[in-house]
């Protein structure tokens, strides 16, 4: 092919076109240096070099280029570090979900600084070392039950505060991220039709590009993404990618959230309140997708719609829904997160714990019409030995008038009986309390753990009886007590003995009432009972038959109550299989009263500053990979000043090209056969 | 690795919020003079010192109750003297005086059987004395003056003639004489299995004022209580006629007994050296308690302040480099 004469001036105006746009690249380059989610622009550059066939030349070598031709502007970007980064930051998004509520959660239990809840109960506890020695001053009684009204204060304000935190983390999730993440997907959804438009009318629309990968790294934090990229051809060699964004649960489980002929389409999210089966709502949150599919826009997806609360595996969706739906090892059966749950539950067995026992502590009853009275702890019939008598122990009804024994139930030795109809192993109740009690007698003489008692440290068999003349519940051993023994008052025991009264009874003296009349006591619904409120009841010193007025072995049980190790159980109900409501109980801390808050303050404190360091090993993680990607994607203003240089030198140079010609031609033009002229 | 500018710039930036939160973490301990200030800071030590606050307040309350126990004891310890030296009166002045048969006379008898009512009358307000509303020999029943004298010389004990020997009576008075009435001295309070206080766990207050002055009778039929004895002895002086080997045998009993308060007094001052060998180990726990909970929460000040200065160091280079941190780029040598 003939070289045209004029072809170098081409060379050296593509050249110079090319080093302008080169120029002006750098100039975006540096005008967009604080532009968040730009990436670094670059000029794609070909020689030029027309191959063909060539009648004067035989070697292909020899063919001379055409110069330089612009391809196209594209962007500097790693993908791989794209995935690295949305990886990193859905990590750095459950984290910090955590953290948010934890820090919460601090805010409540942490009493680092503060005199409260533990305060309080050491307090409690000194008011009634203080009634121990001053049994019988109203004044004391009143000191004990302001100290527990200051205790339920910051048990109240502690419940309040937790559920406001669980309703606040709701509403967030709801009203906030859900609508966020919603909004990122069908501005995703939004861009990908954007681009290919206006890449359809050639245009490499790199901003909306950049516009679009910022939005996915901000949804990379919600949810746990992959972005793969789909090319279709348009036409002959028309290649267009577009991005297919899906959503990468646990246990395999994917959903789309982008779809359609070129990504169009998006998924959405959406977030339900779910209930317990009594229909209550439960605090705890579900989340739903319905995915994006390839059908039209118009069509109705919403059959689609899918579960995928225990799907999120990472992100901050997941670390809300992690501290709103799990208790950890408070939720049957256990999960991986101590979540709100797990301090409400804690928290309300701890209040279970202490009322009720106080409330047993304080047994006690007065039946609404007549006197009333717990039945004696018991005394053995004193006496020494000559080996032929039997051992002698009675519990005194004395006290006890009426018949109203309707569920309340006796303790003996660990073993509980209730009054009942006789059916299902309760004690029938007679048409006399005479009756009754011979009915009990019966009972307690079915199993040998009722009718063991322990004689001057021995455990002796032996037959209950009821007296009704002197109204004693008496218990006689089997074998006669060997010759010589001494049988003080004391000298025979059983363990455990407890009558406790059934409030629809009697007026009974628990000291704890619920507000809601529930059965069971949670950190928000107990309170001081009205009766101890109004003096009507008070605290009881002892519960000896013959306790003198300043007696204080009650008392003292209640002290070493507060301060003794216990074992701390956390009650739930459930529906079983057939529909049946059950009621389990588990057992998860022992210790005192103190120690179980303690432990419930440091769980916090320990969590809070796992999760924390957690966050900063991730956050650091992602700065490392956002710094990787900057390195890539960036702009460096060295390297702009160099390039500016550099293109604005290549560009001097095209033009001295020019103008070399340029005096090359004047001499083919003007120099040449001047002989003629 | 490409440093690109907006990557020093948000190094830089994280760079400074980590160096100025630090600056105000130490700012805060010097402040607050703690070592840590909410759990997450330091679960262990905040385990512990909760421990250690649970204990102080125990120690205090232990230390309260102490005071108050000791009180009562003073107040045991006073009005036994009192009925400790009426007994001497009585045996030193009406034992040789009586025997003395120029005294013998019913005017002078009748004084001094008038005069040993008289004390026999101020020994049962003794016994009957209070300390806070709370009588401090009627073991635990505090409430009801315990001792109860009658005009017809009759003495009862919370309601139980202490003159009884034999029968249903005898053994109220031998229970009532083992009257318990345990508080909690911080000797580790513990309940038997058969949800008893274990009397080795705490302090017992109660002193049955039927220990003092005794109770029953002995194999001879004679009173073992010195008030009845006093009743006695003004009996026999009141008689028309003087007894006076019933007279003398009755004062060697009344003497006899009397030995009792004495032991009862010493027993009391066992009991007051024990409260207060305990109240020296509670005192020392007090300051030793102290001592732990300024090493478990407090700082030590030199190293505090020290590293807040290292901070505040720390910081000023920061910002400092921030001025410097933006300059020149290869722009700023082009021609």
């Amino acid at each position: 092919m003939t070289r045209s004469t004029f072809s170098g001036f081409t060379i050296a105006q593509l050249a110079m076109a090319s080093s302008q746009r080169a120029l002006d690249i750098t100039g975006q380059n540096i005008a967009n240096i604080n532009t968040r989610g730009y990436t670094r622009q670059r000029v794609d550059l070909v020689s030029l070099n027309l191959r063909g066939a060539s009648p004067y030349s035989t070697n292909p070598g020899s063919k001379i280029g055409y110069g330089v031709e612009i391809t196209g502007i594209s962007q500097i970007r790693d993908p791989f570090l794209d995935v690295q980064y949305r990886n990193q930051i859905a990590k750095v998004g459950t984290a910090d979900g955590h953290q948010a509520t934890l820090d919460e959660l601090a805010d409540i239990f942490d009493e680092t600084d503060a005199d409260a809840l533990k305060k309080a109960l050491s307090d409690l506890s000194s008011s009634l070392d203080k009634l121990s020695s001053n049994v019988g001053n109203g004044e004391f009684d009143s000191i004990v039950r302001s100290r527990c009204q200051v205790l339920l204060n910051y048990i109240h304000q502690k419940a309040a505060d937790l559920s406001s935190v669980r309703e606040n983390t709701m509403e967030g999730l709801e009203k906030t991220d859900i609508p966020t993440v919603n909004g990122l997907l069908s501005d995703i959804g939004e861009l990908n039709d954007t681009i290919w438009k206006s890449q359809l009318l050639g245009n490499p629309s790199l901003e909306l590009l950049d516009q679009r990968n910022t939005k996915l790294d901000e949804l990379a934090s919600y949810l746990p993404i992959s972005v793969t990229y789909k090319e279709v051809e348009i036409g002959t060699g028309n290649k267009y990618s577009y991005p297919v964004v899906t959503f990468n649960g646990s246990d395999g489980m994917s959903f789309p959230l982008t779809g359609g002929e070129h990504g169009e389409n998006f998924a959405s999210l959406s977030m339900d309140r779910n209930v317990d089966h009594n229909g209550e709502p439960d605090g705890t949150v579900s989340i739903h997708i319905i995915p994006a599919s390839d059908l039209p826009g118009y069509a109705d997806t919403s059959a689609l719609k899918t579960d995928i609360t225990n799907y999120l595996k990472e992100g901050s969706l997941r670390g809300t829904v992690d501290m709103l739906n799990k208790s950890g090892e408070l939720d049957s059966p256990a999960t991986d997160y101590r979540g709100i749950g797990y301090y409400e539950k804690a928290f309300d067995s701890f209040v279970q714990s202490f009322a009720n026992t106080l409330n047993d502590l304080n047994g006690h009853m007065q039946t609404y019409t007549g006197t009333n009275g717990m039945p004696t702890t018991g005394n053995a019939k004193e006496m020494t030995s000559t080996g032929a008598e039997l051992a002698e122990f009675s519990i005194g009804f004395s006290k006890t008038s009426g018949n109203f024994l309707e569920n309340e139930t006796i303790t003996v030795n660990g073993i509980t009986l209730t009054f009942g109809d006789g059916s299902d192993g309760t004690i029938k109740i007679g048409s006399t309390l005479q009756e009754s009690m011979v009915n009990l007698a019966s009972k307690l003489n079915e199993k040998s753990a009722t009718k063991t008692l322990d004689v001057a440290g021995t455990p002796q068999s032996g037959t209950w009886s009821y007296d009704a003349a002197s109204k004693k519940m008496t218990w006689k051993s089997t074998n006669p007590v060997p010759s010589g023994t001494e049988i003080k008052s004391d000298s025979i025991k059983m363990s455990g003995f407890k009558y406790k009264a059934y409030s629809g009874n009697v007026r009974n003296y628990d000291l704890f009432h619920t507000t809601d009349g529930s059965k069971t006591f949670t950190a928000s619904n107990i309170k001081i009972a009205d009766d101890w409120m109004n003096n009507n009841i008070h605290i009881i010193a002892s519960h000896d038959s013959d306790a003198g007025s300043t007696a204080n072995d009650n008392i003292i049980k209640m002290m070493k109550a507060l301060t003794e190790e216990r074992e701390f159980k956390y009650k739930y109900t459930y529906m079983d299989k057939s529909g049946v409501e059950q009621t389990k109980e588990m057992s998860y801390y022992k210790g005192s009263y103190s120690q179980c808050y303690s432990n419930l303050e440091n769980i916090q404190g320990i969590d809070s500053k796992a999760n924390k360091s957690i966050l900063t090993n991730h956050i650091s993680v992602l700065n490392q990979t956002a710094n990787s990607r900057e390195s890539i994607s960036g702009v460096s203003l060295d390297e702009e000043g160099i390039d500016l240089m550099h293109y604005q030198r290549s560009y001097t140079a095209a033009a001295r090209l020019m103008t070399t010609l340029d005096e090359a031609l004047d001499v083919l033009i003007n120099k040449t056969g001047i002989v003629g002229r | 690795m490409r440093i690109t500018t907006s990557a020093i710039i948000r190094n830089y930036k994280s760079n400074l919020s980590t160096s100025i939160s630090n600056l105000n973490l130490s700012r805060t301990r010097v402040m607050t003079q703690r070592s840590f200030n909410s759990v997450a800071e330091n679960p262990g030590l905040a385990a512990r010192a909760s421990q250690l606050h649970r204990r102080y307040y125990k120690n205090q309350d232990n230390l309260d109750m102490l005071n108050d126990v000791q009180s009562r004891q003073d107040g045991q310890e006073d009005a036994l003297r009192q009925i400790s030296d009426v007994v001497k009166t009585i045996s030193k002045d009406y034992n040789i005086k009586v025997m003395n048969s120029t005294n013998q006379t019913p005017e002078i008898r009748e004084t001094y059987a008038a005069a040993i009512r008289q004390f026999q009358e101020s020994m049962v307000l003794s016994l009957n004395s209070t300390y806070e509303d709370t009588y401090l020999f009627a073991g635990s029943d505090g409430k009801n003056p315990p001792f109860d004298l009658s005009s017809d010389g009759k003495l009862t004990y919370r309601g139980v003639d202490v003159d009884s020997s034999s029968g249903i009576d005898l053994a109220k008075l031998k229970k009532l004489s083992n009257d318990n009435l345990f508080v909690d001295l911080g000797m580790g309070l513990s309940l038997n299995e058969y949800d008893q206080v274990d009397p080795s766990s705490a302090f017992n207050m109660s002193l049955p004022g039927i220990n003092a002055v005794g109770y029953g009778k002995d194999e001879n039929g004679m009173s073992n209580n010195v008030i009845v004895l006093a009743g006695q002895l003004a009996d026999v002086l009141e008689a028309d006629t003087f007894d006076s080997e019933a007279y003398g045998k009755l004062m060697g009993k009344f003497d006899n007994v009397a030995s009792s308060i004495m032991n009862q007094i010493t027993e009391i001052g066992v009991k007051t050296e024990f409260l207060s060998s305990t109240k020296d180990r509670l005192e020392n726990n007090n300051i030793s308690l102290q001592e732990q909970m300024q090493k478990v929460e407090g700082v030590d000040m030199a190293k505090a302040i020290t590293d807040y200065s290292w901070d505040q160091y720390a910081y000023n280079a920061a910002l400092k480099i921030g001025t410097s941190i933006l300059s020149p780029s290869f722009i700023d040598f082009m021609k």
